[in-house]
């Protein structure tokens, strides 16, 4: 009775095992499951050959924007950094500098001095010459070794300021040209443009 | 009036013609004070560029280059200003005289060649440069209405002046 009971279920086991459908479903699970772990291996793969690209701590044109970025910052800083400070310091002053342009320099020098010692004593100061009239004005200045002197041409016309040892080449109106002075001695320059503009740094 | 008996001193030609013309010529106004400052510079740079190819001295030569390039910067400082005013410049007599003496100079400097043009030039120079120093001080400076054109020349003083002490320290040395 059992085993006639027990048959039928036994044909029906078989026959579940042997009939086809659940195999090739499995059979199909099996391949839909390899071709989306395929898939998903190719997915990584393109993804992670996407990524090759950016996962680098920045992508290349982030590197390239962030380089520009801090080259033109430090090319205006180094260009306009002690403008801005001269511009600031004379606006302060602009009442009293503005009808009296020979006020101008002394108080750009002395504010200019003092700003370049307080950022960093050991890049050395920077003494301001104004050109202006045809004219280096103070026409002597005495700097330490390791000081820089800025030539700011306040005139319409284009001046040098040329020695034996350094030449600013062309200065045009409104443009600055500085030197470093890194041995003590008398510096006497002229303008070649205008020979009778002759003026001296003298480095202690 | 002196502007036009100063450039008639130092030019070679038609003297009596002009200081009769002269007394006739009223104050020129802001827009002929610009005009004769622009021809007055225009003047010299084209005789800046005769002498900047014909002169047989170093010296002359990097003279000219600065006359060149010193009158070409106020002359577009000139013009820049003039723009921002509004203001076109107008001819006069004045203007008209600059101008035929100007070119009747660089015909006569044509002719001449060697140290015989550097003199020649360098003379021209220091003469004209004293008539438009003359002219600008005492004639365009003070009839100038508007402050900026009156700056603008008042700063053109001290170029002219640096012009007129090298023309003559190289009168000098062609001279010895």
């Amino acid at each position: 009775m059992t085993t006639l009971h027990d048959s039928p279920p036994r044909i029906h086991e078989i026959e579940a095992v042997r009939s086809p459908s659940p195999e090739p479903r499995r059979q199909g699970r099996d391949y839909d499951d390899r071709a989306n772990v395929q898939r998903l291996h190719s997915a990584i793969a393109g993804k992670q050959g996407d990524i090759s690209l950016t996962i680098k701590p920045f992508p290349l044109w982030a590197l390239v924007v962030c380089g520009l970025a801090i080259f033109f910052t430090g090319f205006f800083w180094s260009h306009y950094g002690t403008g801005s400070g001269d511009a600031s310091i004379s606006s302060g002053n602009a009442a009293a500098a503005l009808p009296n342009g020979q006020s101008l320099p002394a108080d750009t020098n002395k504010a200019a001095t003092v700003a370049a010692t307080g950022a960093d004593a050991k890049a050395g100061s920077i003494v301001h010459v104004i050109i202006k009239n045809m004219k280096f004005d103070p026409p002597s200045v005495e700097v330490k070794e390791g000081d820089t002197v800025e030539w700011k041409n306040e005139d319409i016309t284009p001046h040098t300021a040329t020695s034996a040892t350094f030449d600013s080449a062309s200065i045009d109106s409104d443009k600055s040209w500085k030197h470093t002075f890194t041995k003590s001695g008398d510096f006497p320059y002229a303008c070649t443009f205008h020979p009778e503009m002759k003026a001296v740094v003298i480095v202690r | 009036m002196k502007l036009i008996a100063i450039i008639a001193a130092a030019s070679t030609a038609a003297a009596a013609f002009t200081c009769a013309q002269a007394a006739d010529t009223s104050p020129p106004n802001d827009a002929q004070i610009a005009m004769i400052a622009v021809v007055a510079d225009t003047v010299d740079i084209d005789a800046g560029k005769l002498a900047a190819q014909k002169a047989s001295s170093k010296e002359v030569k990097a003279f000219a280059q600065t006359m060149i390039r010193d009158h070409t910067a106020v002359n577009a400082k000139a013009a820049a200003l003039a723009k921002k005013l509004g203001v076109t410049p107008e001819e006069s007599e004045t203007s008209k005289k600059l101008k035929a003496d100007g070119d009747a100079t660089l015909a006569k400097l044509k002719g001449l060649s060697g140290a015989e043009f550097d003199k020649a030039y360098v003379d021209n120079e220091v003469a004209y440069h004293e008539a438009v120093i003359g002219v600008v001080t005492k004639t365009l400076i003070p009839n100038t209405k508007n402050t900026e054109l009156k700056s603008l020349l008042e700063s053109a003083g001290p170029i002219f002046t640096s012009h007129l002490e090298h023309a003559k320290h190289l009168q000098k040395s062609l001279n010895k």
